[in-house]
Protein backbone atom coordinates (compact mmCIF):
# COMPACT_ATOMS: atom_id res chain seq x y z
CA UNK A 1 0.00 0.00 0.00
CA UNK A 2 1.61 3.58 -1.11
CA UNK A 3 1.65 6.44 1.65
CA UNK A 4 2.45 10.04 1.80
CA UNK A 5 4.84 12.14 3.72
CA UNK A 6 3.75 15.01 5.72
CA UNK A 7 5.75 17.44 7.57
CA UNK A 8 6.94 17.42 11.34
CA UNK A 9 6.01 19.84 13.45
CA UNK A 10 7.01 19.47 17.55
CA UNK A 11 5.08 19.72 20.24
CA UNK A 12 6.28 20.14 23.56
CA UNK A 13 4.35 18.80 26.71
CA UNK A 14 4.41 21.84 29.10
CA UNK A 15 2.17 20.18 32.44
CA UNK A 16 0.29 16.99 32.74
CA UNK A 17 -1.92 16.56 35.94
CA UNK A 18 -5.07 14.91 37.17
CA UNK A 19 -7.37 16.71 39.07
CA UNK A 20 -9.92 15.75 41.25
CA UNK A 21 -12.31 16.78 44.38
CA UNK A 22 -11.21 16.33 47.47
CA UNK A 23 -13.60 15.57 50.66
CA UNK A 24 -13.65 18.79 51.78
CA UNK A 25 -14.78 19.57 47.89
CA UNK A 26 -11.91 21.70 46.60
CA UNK A 27 -10.21 20.62 43.44
CA UNK A 28 -6.94 19.23 44.21
CA UNK A 29 -3.78 18.35 41.65
CA UNK A 30 -3.24 15.14 42.34
CA UNK A 31 0.49 14.18 43.37
CA UNK A 32 2.68 13.43 40.21
CA UNK A 33 1.02 16.26 38.03
CA UNK A 34 3.89 18.55 37.03
CA UNK A 35 3.45 22.31 35.49
CA UNK A 36 0.67 23.37 37.39
CA UNK A 37 1.82 25.41 40.85
CA UNK A 38 -2.16 25.72 41.64
CA UNK A 39 -5.74 24.94 41.10
CA UNK A 40 -9.21 26.64 42.29
CA UNK A 41 -12.88 27.34 41.59
CA UNK A 42 -12.98 30.18 38.77
CA UNK A 43 -13.71 33.45 40.61
CA UNK A 44 -17.64 34.55 38.84
CA UNK A 45 -17.38 31.23 37.77
CA UNK A 46 -20.15 28.25 37.22
CA UNK A 47 -20.46 26.79 40.84
CA UNK A 48 -18.92 23.62 39.81
CA UNK A 49 -16.99 22.04 36.76
CA UNK A 50 -15.23 25.23 36.70
CA UNK A 51 -11.50 25.74 37.61
CA UNK A 52 -8.47 28.14 36.80
CA UNK A 53 -5.00 26.51 36.88
CA UNK A 54 -2.02 28.15 37.13
CA UNK A 55 0.75 27.54 35.30
CA UNK A 56 4.68 26.53 37.23
CA UNK A 57 6.80 29.43 35.75
CA UNK A 58 9.71 26.71 36.43
CA UNK A 59 13.17 27.89 34.87
CA UNK A 60 13.14 31.48 33.37
CA UNK A 61 13.17 30.80 29.36
CA UNK A 62 12.39 27.58 29.35
CA UNK A 63 8.96 27.36 27.40
CA UNK A 64 5.89 29.38 27.93
CA UNK A 65 3.00 30.25 26.36
CA UNK A 66 2.32 33.42 24.24
CA UNK A 67 0.11 36.36 25.21
CA UNK A 68 -1.43 36.54 21.71
CA UNK A 69 -2.77 32.97 22.28
CA UNK A 70 -5.76 33.12 20.30
CA UNK A 71 -3.94 33.60 17.24
CA UNK A 72 -0.19 32.34 17.77
CA UNK A 73 1.03 29.65 15.97
CA UNK A 74 2.83 28.36 18.81
CA UNK A 75 0.06 28.69 21.28
CA UNK A 76 -1.57 25.73 23.94
CA UNK A 77 -3.04 22.62 22.62
CA UNK A 78 -4.65 20.80 25.25
CA UNK A 79 -5.77 17.14 25.58
CA UNK A 80 -8.85 16.55 28.45
CA UNK A 81 -9.77 13.10 29.23
CA UNK A 82 -12.34 12.23 31.98
CA UNK A 83 -11.70 9.33 34.18
CA UNK A 84 -15.26 7.07 34.40
CA UNK A 85 -17.12 6.40 37.69
CA UNK A 86 -17.95 3.44 38.69
CA UNK A 87 -21.72 4.41 39.97
CA UNK A 88 -22.37 6.56 36.67
CA UNK A 89 -25.43 5.78 35.08
CA UNK A 90 -23.38 3.38 33.32
CA UNK A 91 -20.41 2.44 35.50
CA UNK A 92 -17.13 3.33 33.89
CA UNK A 93 -19.07 6.18 32.40
CA UNK A 94 -19.38 9.94 32.78
CA UNK A 95 -21.72 12.49 32.91
CA UNK A 96 -19.75 15.08 31.53
CA UNK A 97 -20.37 16.03 27.91
CA UNK A 98 -18.94 18.69 27.57
CA UNK A 99 -15.02 19.78 28.42
CA UNK A 100 -13.42 22.86 27.28
CA UNK A 101 -10.39 24.94 28.24
CA UNK A 102 -9.77 28.64 27.63
CA UNK A 103 -6.41 30.56 28.38
CA UNK A 104 -6.85 33.90 30.96
CA UNK A 105 -5.87 36.67 29.32
CA UNK A 106 -2.63 38.37 31.40
CA UNK A 107 -2.98 41.98 32.90
CA UNK A 108 0.35 42.89 31.02
CA UNK A 109 -0.95 42.10 27.21
CA UNK A 110 3.33 41.64 26.68
CA UNK A 111 3.28 38.87 29.59
CA UNK A 112 2.50 35.23 28.93
CA UNK A 113 0.31 33.85 29.89
CA UNK A 114 -0.23 31.70 32.73
CA UNK A 115 -3.63 30.37 34.13
CA UNK A 116 -5.80 27.97 32.09
CA UNK A 117 -9.15 28.00 32.48
CA UNK A 118 -11.02 24.49 32.23
CA UNK A 119 -14.92 24.27 32.39
CA UNK A 120 -16.89 20.73 32.77
CA UNK A 121 -20.83 20.67 31.83
CA UNK A 122 -23.21 17.89 32.19
CA UNK A 123 -26.03 17.90 29.43
CA UNK A 124 -28.41 19.98 30.99
CA UNK A 125 -25.76 21.98 30.39
CA UNK A 126 -25.01 22.86 34.04
CA UNK A 127 -20.93 22.48 35.66
CA UNK A 128 -20.58 19.66 37.17
CA UNK A 129 -17.17 18.22 39.01
CA UNK A 130 -15.73 15.75 38.31
CA UNK A 131 -16.25 13.62 41.12
CA UNK A 132 -19.10 10.75 42.65
CA UNK A 133 -21.51 9.42 40.11
CA UNK A 134 -20.01 12.25 37.45
CA UNK A 135 -16.63 10.97 37.02
CA UNK A 136 -13.58 10.40 39.05
CA UNK A 137 -11.34 13.09 38.00
CA UNK A 138 -9.80 14.46 35.04
CA UNK A 139 -6.73 14.42 33.23
CA UNK A 140 -5.33 17.12 31.63
CA UNK A 141 -2.39 17.77 29.50
CA UNK A 142 -0.91 20.43 28.13
CA UNK A 143 1.29 21.10 25.31
CA UNK A 144 3.00 24.39 23.44
CA UNK A 145 2.26 23.77 19.19
CA UNK A 146 5.51 25.03 17.37
CA UNK A 147 7.96 24.58 20.03
CA UNK A 148 10.84 23.40 17.69
CA UNK A 149 12.42 23.79 13.88
CA UNK A 150 9.21 22.39 12.64
CA UNK A 151 11.47 20.55 9.51
CA UNK A 152 13.76 18.85 11.99
CA UNK A 153 13.13 15.10 11.69
CA UNK A 154 13.05 14.11 15.28
CA UNK A 155 10.37 13.06 18.63
CA UNK A 156 9.95 16.01 20.90
CA UNK A 157 8.78 14.09 23.81
CA UNK A 158 10.50 15.47 26.93
CA UNK A 159 11.74 18.73 28.02
CA UNK A 160 13.63 20.88 25.38
CA UNK A 161 15.80 22.30 27.58
CA UNK A 162 17.33 19.36 29.90
CA UNK A 163 18.58 20.26 33.07
CA UNK A 164 22.43 20.44 33.96
CA UNK A 165 23.82 18.72 36.74
CA UNK A 166 26.57 20.34 38.48
CA UNK A 167 29.30 18.66 39.83
CA UNK B 1 8.72 -0.52 34.09
CA UNK B 2 6.74 -0.23 30.64
CA UNK B 3 8.19 0.13 27.04
CA UNK B 4 8.27 3.89 25.22
CA UNK B 5 6.58 4.54 22.39
CA UNK B 6 7.46 7.37 20.36
CA UNK B 7 4.55 9.71 18.58
CA UNK B 8 5.63 12.40 16.03
CA UNK B 9 3.53 15.39 16.14
CA UNK B 10 2.57 16.19 11.79
CA UNK B 11 -0.08 18.71 12.81
CA UNK B 12 -1.11 21.26 15.41
CA UNK B 13 -3.14 24.86 15.39
CA UNK B 14 -6.31 26.14 16.10
CA UNK B 15 -9.43 25.97 13.77
CA UNK B 16 -11.49 29.09 13.53
CA UNK B 17 -14.35 30.89 11.76
CA UNK B 18 -13.62 34.41 10.43
CA UNK B 19 -16.06 35.90 8.13
CA UNK B 20 -17.91 33.08 8.10
CA UNK B 21 -14.94 30.63 7.10
CA UNK B 22 -12.80 28.30 8.46
CA UNK B 23 -9.46 29.35 9.23
CA UNK B 24 -6.19 26.97 10.60
CA UNK B 25 -3.58 29.06 11.96
CA UNK B 26 -0.79 26.42 13.04
CA UNK B 27 1.52 23.96 11.25
CA UNK B 28 1.08 21.07 8.66
CA UNK B 29 -2.29 22.04 7.15
CA UNK B 30 -2.24 23.68 4.02
CA UNK B 31 -5.68 24.52 3.57
CA UNK B 32 -9.21 24.00 5.21
CA UNK B 33 -12.51 24.73 3.62
CA UNK B 34 -16.26 23.69 4.78
CA UNK B 35 -16.87 20.01 3.78
CA UNK B 36 -18.08 19.66 0.03
CA UNK B 37 -21.77 18.00 0.58
CA UNK B 38 -21.54 18.09 4.34
CA UNK B 39 -23.21 19.53 6.74
CA UNK B 40 -23.64 23.69 6.22
CA UNK B 41 -22.06 24.12 9.62
CA UNK B 42 -19.48 22.29 11.66
CA UNK B 43 -17.92 20.04 9.14
CA UNK B 44 -14.31 20.65 7.82
CA UNK B 45 -12.14 19.22 5.28
CA UNK B 46 -8.39 19.69 6.41
CA UNK B 47 -5.83 19.07 3.63
CA UNK B 48 -1.76 17.85 5.05
CA UNK B 49 0.92 20.33 4.34
CA UNK B 50 3.17 17.21 2.89
CA UNK B 51 6.40 19.45 3.89
CA UNK B 52 9.91 17.91 3.05
CA UNK B 53 8.87 14.50 1.99
CA UNK B 54 10.42 11.71 3.93
CA UNK B 55 10.96 14.44 7.46
CA UNK B 56 7.99 12.99 9.34
CA UNK B 57 6.75 9.53 8.30
CA UNK B 58 4.08 8.35 6.05
CA UNK B 59 0.23 7.96 6.47
CA UNK B 60 -0.98 4.98 5.27
CA UNK B 61 -4.28 4.82 3.48
CA UNK B 62 -6.96 4.48 6.10
CA UNK B 63 -4.75 6.41 8.50
CA UNK B 64 -4.46 3.33 10.99
CA UNK B 65 -1.09 4.80 12.98
CA UNK B 66 -2.67 8.35 13.51
CA UNK B 67 -4.04 9.49 17.29
CA UNK B 68 -5.61 12.99 17.08
CA UNK B 69 -6.12 15.14 19.92
CA UNK B 70 -9.30 17.42 19.63
CA UNK B 71 -10.05 20.19 22.02
CA UNK B 72 -12.85 23.20 21.97
CA UNK B 73 -11.70 25.94 23.60
CA UNK B 74 -14.81 27.43 25.52
CA UNK B 75 -16.65 31.14 24.61
CA UNK B 76 -17.02 33.72 27.48
CA UNK B 77 -20.73 33.82 25.83
CA UNK B 78 -21.73 29.74 26.23
CA UNK B 79 -24.57 28.92 28.79
CA UNK B 80 -22.19 28.06 31.10
CA UNK B 81 -19.41 30.79 30.42
CA UNK B 82 -16.29 29.12 29.48
CA UNK B 83 -18.01 25.94 28.20
CA UNK B 84 -19.45 24.95 24.94
CA UNK B 85 -22.38 23.78 23.10
CA UNK B 86 -20.27 21.33 20.96
CA UNK B 87 -21.03 17.69 22.66
CA UNK B 88 -19.33 15.03 20.27
CA UNK B 89 -16.49 15.73 17.69
CA UNK B 90 -15.75 13.48 14.92
CA UNK B 91 -12.68 12.56 13.13
CA UNK B 92 -12.41 10.73 9.90
CA UNK B 93 -9.14 10.77 7.26
CA UNK B 94 -10.30 10.76 3.47
CA UNK B 95 -8.90 11.03 0.03
CA UNK B 96 -6.01 8.20 -0.64
CA UNK B 97 -3.41 10.38 -2.72
CA UNK B 98 -4.04 9.29 -6.44
CA UNK B 99 -0.36 8.95 -6.84
CA UNK B 100 0.75 6.63 -3.88
CA UNK B 101 -2.39 5.79 -2.24
CA UNK B 102 -1.46 7.56 0.82
CA UNK B 103 -4.10 10.10 3.00
CA UNK B 104 -3.86 13.55 2.06
CA UNK B 105 -6.98 14.71 3.75
CA UNK B 106 -8.88 14.66 7.33
CA UNK B 107 -12.78 15.82 8.00
CA UNK B 108 -13.65 17.15 10.86
CA UNK B 109 -17.43 17.15 12.39
CA UNK B 110 -18.40 19.38 15.10
CA UNK B 111 -21.94 18.96 16.59
CA UNK B 112 -24.13 19.90 19.63
CA UNK B 113 -26.38 17.94 21.54
CA UNK B 114 -29.28 18.21 18.88
CA UNK B 115 -27.32 16.71 17.33
CA UNK B 116 -26.70 19.56 14.31
CA UNK B 117 -23.41 20.97 13.17
CA UNK B 118 -22.48 24.02 14.55
CA UNK B 119 -19.54 26.13 13.80
CA UNK B 120 -16.63 26.95 17.10
CA UNK B 121 -17.46 30.31 16.76
CA UNK B 122 -19.93 32.69 19.49
CA UNK B 123 -21.84 30.88 22.17
CA UNK B 124 -20.70 28.03 20.50
CA UNK B 125 -16.80 28.24 21.26
CA UNK B 126 -13.86 30.08 19.71
CA UNK B 127 -12.00 27.87 18.34
CA UNK B 128 -10.37 24.19 18.73
CA UNK B 129 -7.53 23.41 19.31
CA UNK B 130 -6.13 20.21 16.96
CA UNK B 131 -3.31 17.87 17.22
CA UNK B 132 -2.68 14.80 14.52
CA UNK B 133 0.24 12.66 15.57
CA UNK B 134 1.86 9.46 14.37
CA UNK B 135 2.30 6.52 16.48
CA UNK B 136 5.65 4.08 15.65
Amino acid sequence: MGRANYQATPIQPIAHALIEISEGGAPVLVAGSYGFSAIARTVGGAGAGDFTLTLDPGVPGAVSLPSDIGSAEDAGRALVQVRGSATATIPGGTSIVTKNVSYVAPANPNAGVTQVRLVLANATPAGVDPSGANASGVELILLRGGAGNPNANIQVIGPLYQPVEVL
Amino acid sequence: MYDATPLQPIVQGLLTIVGGAPVFTGKGVSAVVRTAGGAAAGDFTFTLDPGVPGNAGEVAAGAPDIRSLVTVRGSATATIAGGSSITATGITYTTPSATDGGDTQFRLVLTNATPAGVDPSGANASGVEIALFRGF
